[in-house]
């Protein structure tokens, strides 16, 4: 289920269209490797984190963008 | 010398060897990683530089160097920048541009020149001078923009145009973006400063089964 909703989430970011969304892709991955790097010591728990946050972040969004879309679509 | 040690699931526990934490927390602000470098952890120095300076000067550029800067005026307190300059030395020359523009001198590192407010030209009052626009006749006093430096010129309060809306009229979302992405490297710093301080927030197993009860 996990990864059907990380799926969805990348679909609904990509299909946006807008330029301004693929600025956010270095900025995610810059801060889901800080942060898990601040919270592990070694390379492989750090990208295990890192990982684990990046699918995190792309899932909210992904939330965010069809709560956005749905409310458009209710207008 | 400080070491702080983390048990684990398995395996021998984990040692980290701070140095002197003060030291470390003062040179992760003033470069990023580089607190992490004097303590020896040189792989999350390489990590924690590259993506935290990478956003930060991405940022920079998309902003055309006008994104980070200090100021106080009314109508423009740069809360963000208290957040930039968390990423240390590579924001600094903007307090340098603030004293130097305070009383109204012109900035270091001029970016272009503009029509000032009050230019008899109403289409052209705040616009950049360029080859194209440029009046021959005028020699009256302009507005500078410089590299890093508050926007020059009277701040509106209102709904009247300043320096500052033709930044945004001149580099639409790029200058929102260059303001998020420098203002959330400094934000990832402090992360950083805190890990070069007191070590990694690392999830003991003892924690672990704590959480589980």
């Amino acid at each position: 289920m996990f990864e059907i909703s990380t799926l969805l989430a990348i679909t609904g970011l990509l299909a946006l269209g807008a330029a301004q969304i693929w600025y956010s892709i270095p900025l995610i991955i810059a801060v889901s490797l800080v942060w898990g790097a601040t919270r592990h010591e070694r390379l492989t728990e750090i990208i295990t984190q890192s990982i684990r946050s990046l699918i995190w972040v792309l899932t909210f969004m992904g939330i965010i963008f069809a709560l956005i879309f749905c409310a458009g679509y209710l207008q | 010398m400080t070491e702080i040690t983390f048990p684990q699931d398995e395996g021998d526990p984990l040692t980290v060897d701070l140095k002197h934490p003060g030291i470390a927390a003062l040179l992760a602000w003033l470069i990023p990683g580089a607190g992490h470098f004097y303590q020896g952890r040189k792989g999350k120095a390489v990590l924690f530089f590259v993506c935290i300076m990478g956003i930060f000067l991405f940022g920079l550029g998309l902003g055309r160097g006008r994104v980070v800067y200090a100021s106080a005026k009314p109508g423009d307190y740069r809360w963000q920048y208290l957040c930039q300059v968390q990423c240390g030395l590579v924001a600094l020359p903007a307090v340098a541009q603030w004293l130097q523009t305070a009383d109204g001198k012109d900035p270091f590192f001029v970016l272009c020149e503009r029509y000032p407010g009050n230019y008899p030209d109403v289409s052209l009052q705040f616009k950049k001078i360029t080859p194209e626009n440029q009046d021959p006749q005028y020699s009256g006093p302009t507005l500078k923009d410089g590299f890093m430096a508050p926007p020059p010129g009277p701040v509106s309060l209102g709904n009247d145009p300043d320096v500052m809306s033709m930044w945004y009229f001149d580099y639409r979302h790029d200058y929102d973006m260059g303001l998020l992405f420098t203002t959330v490297a400094g934000l990832l710093n402090v992360l950083v400063i805190y890990d070069a301080a007191v070590g990694p927030a690392i999830i003991t197993p003892l924690q672990k089964r704590l959480d589980q009860q």
